[in-house]
């Protein structure tokens, strides 16, 4: 009896224990972003970039491949609120659908290489030894290319497209998650509520899902915001070089590369796609910056 | 410190190896046949037999990755399918213009982002922090292609200060050369300008709390002393890990800029050789630009050795 009781406390005790597992909300999180004027300034910029891009052929004054020929390269105006390319096409109806492609490359691409990086971080930092070891090899040796050369071949290797665009960002960020996640696992699983979930025989899956993941969330947060702004850049830059997203989808980058023999008579045309990717990334560097000051135990 | 060297060295070959590997297999994970992408679709039978037999494509890939990696440590990356230029001397020719390129970038970086950090870690909370954070965020969020551009309008075809584009040696003619860098450094500094800014100014505020830095405030030092002869030497240290970890990636960046500004350098090289399909070329350069930045930050790590006296690399 006396022995079954004492069973029970420890397991009632283990269980407990893997229940701290659990993320807890700070309650102070949400507070402290929100007394981060440029992190505000950085959320209402996203949400309208967001907005837009979403309803997009709603907002949009006309199609982005309308071409108004008798309005070659017009200067900003009432018809043309940012006039118009040297198709005749409206600057600000392609900077809309132009948002689409930015925030879409951004989104997708860091989710590749989140889900696949994470996915390696977790079992290199829970299965250790040697599958450690070759996985944290490749990791390093994909981490020894710059971010935009690594890019740069993948494209050169697969052709370019929007989804081969977001597969070669998506692959250089796959390293950054690995390693981070896998220093998290590593700090984690000696704690004393992995011991004890493991103690009580749970599947190593489980514990990796529902005790290590989870605890993992809050760096991974900030490095999607660190991410996501280094992404839309990237899409800018290969976009611009020719070797992103195609025409006549209207991408930022790609505007501003078709806009460069031109600029001299029509600055607004370089100007104005350049602005869209500024203001859309430092919005994401201002998030950034303020997730990771509200996330840092040693800041609050 | 001369074992830990030899330690990191040892610890780098299964990287390089890894990373070799996969510039080796670039071509090889092409869809579609790489021989036919080179040479276009007129190509002919012949010509698609030879030039596969030219790049040992014929052969199994374990033997054709030995016989590829073999002759890249002897520093033969194969020639160019365009040009029939060795893929090594024409990185080699192109090397100078990049190089200099991201040294006089690192200038601009340190010479903007070291004060503008130290002013905003002093003046804390005050418009001048908030004015070099926002600084230095928008050096980060500004695209160098685009600074560049706006270089461009601005100073060239507006005021005619500075030619737009183009390259002349530093020996042939030296004011010209600097001319012709100011703006392509200006666009490639800028956003390391901004990562240093914030490291400085993180690292300073983090000294400036430090313990030694009250006792020297207690012993009476005046403040210019405590900040200029004890903070900012030690706050200096993260900032040396930057600069290190941010060489190899400066050359990268110089991709887009020396497009911009068509300088003849490794970044114009690589993009050139992708337009031209020249996959032997973009596979040398790949590799190279790899190699530099694994050594970059070997440096890197040395370096802090000897900068940092706390740390020992005997144990």
């Amino acid at each position: 009896m006396s022995r079954s009781r004492t069973t029970d406390t420890t397991a009632a005790g283990l269980e407990s224990m893997a229940a701290q597992a659990l993320p807890r909300k700070s309650p102070g999180f949400v507070r402290r972003l929100a007394r981060n004027p440029p992190a505000v300034a950085g959320v209402v910029v996203i949400c309208l970039a967001v907005f837009v891009a979403i309803f997009a052929p709603f907002v949009s004054p006309y199609t982005p491949t309308a071409q108004h020929t008798d309005d070659i390269l017009q200067a900003p105006s009432g018809r043309f609120l940012l006039g118009t390319d040297d198709l005749g096409r409206d600057t600000l109806t392609r900077i809309i659908f132009g948002a689409r492609v930015s925030l879409m490359v951004g989104v997708i691409a860091v989710a590749i290489g989140l889900v696949l990086g994470s996915v390696l971080g977790l079992i290199a930092g829970y299965l250790y030894g040697l599958v450690d070891s070759v996985i944290m090899r490749v990791m390093d040796g994909l981490l020894a290319f710059p971010a935009l050369v690594l890019a740069l071949a993948i494209t050169a290797m697969l052709g370019p497209s929007l989804v081969n665009v977001m597969i070669a960002i998506g692959v250089t960020g796959i390293p950054s998650y690995a390693r981070l996640v896998r220093g998290q696992v590593l700090a984690l699983r000696g704690l004393d509520y992995v011991v004890a979930a493991r103690s009580l025989g749970q599947r190593p899956t489980k514990i990796v899902v529902a005790h290590i993941l989870p605890n993992t969330i809050a760096p991974i947060i900030v490095q999607t915001s660190i991410s996501i702004p280094g992404a839309i850049l990237a899409e800018a830059g290969l976009s611009f070089l020719g070797l992103g997203v195609q025409p006549p989808t209207p991408s930022w980058g790609a505007m501003i590369n078709t806009a460069q023999g031109y600029m001299l008579r029509d600055p607004w045309v370089v100007i104005a796609p350049g602005v869209a990717i500024f203001v859309t990334v430092l919005a994401f560097n201002f998030l950034g910056d303020a997730l990771r000051d509200a996330l840092d135990p040693r800041l609050r | 410190m001369l074992r830990f060297i030899a330690r990191r060295l040892v610890a780098l070959v299964p990287v390089i190896v890894i990373l070799s590997v996969a510039v080796f297999l670039m071509i090889h994970l092409t869809p579609g046949d790489p021989v036919r992408l080179m040479l276009g679709d007129s190509a002919t039978q012949q010509s698609i037999a030879a030039l596969r037999q030219a790049l040992g494509l014929d052969q199994p890939l374990p033997v054709q990755y030995l016989h590829w990696a073999f002759q890249a440590v002897r520093g033969n990356l194969g020639r160019s399918i365009v040009t029939n230029e060795p893929v090594t001397q024409a990185i080699l020719t192109r090397l100078p213009v990049t190089l200099e390129l991201s040294v006089l970038a690192m200038l601009v970086a340190l010479v903007i982002g070291l004060p503008t950090g130290v002013v905003a870690a002093l003046r804390r909370n005050s418009w001048l922090d908030y004015g070099s954070t926002t600084l230095a965020l928008s050096g980060i969020s500004l695209p160098s292609f685009f600074l560049g551009i706006l270089l461009i309008l601005v100073l060239s075809l507006r005021f005619r200060a500075l030619p737009p584009g183009g390259y002349v040696p530093f020996v042939t003619n030296p004011v010209q050369n600097l001319k012709l860098m100011i703006m392509p450094s200006l666009a490639l500094g800028a956003a390391l300008a901004g990562i240093i800014s914030r490291m400085m100014r993180s690292s300073l505020l983090e000294v400036l709390d430090a313990d030694y830095v009250r006792t020297a405030r207690s012993k009476g030092l005046r403040e210019t002393q405590i900040v200029v002869r004890h903070a900012i030497r030690n706050a200096l240290l993260p900032v040396v890990t930057i600069v290190g970890l941010q060489t190899g990636t400066l050359l990268g960046g110089a991709i887009l800029t020396e497009t911009i500004f068509t300088l003849p350098g490794v970044g114009r090289l690589i993009v050139d050789s992708i337009f031209a399909r020249d996959f032997p070329m973009v596979q040398g350069v790949v590799l190279f630009l790899a190699l530099v930045r694994v050594l970059s930050n070997l440096a890197t790590d040395v370096v802090y050795g000897f900068v940092d006296p706390r740390i020992s690399y005997s144990s």
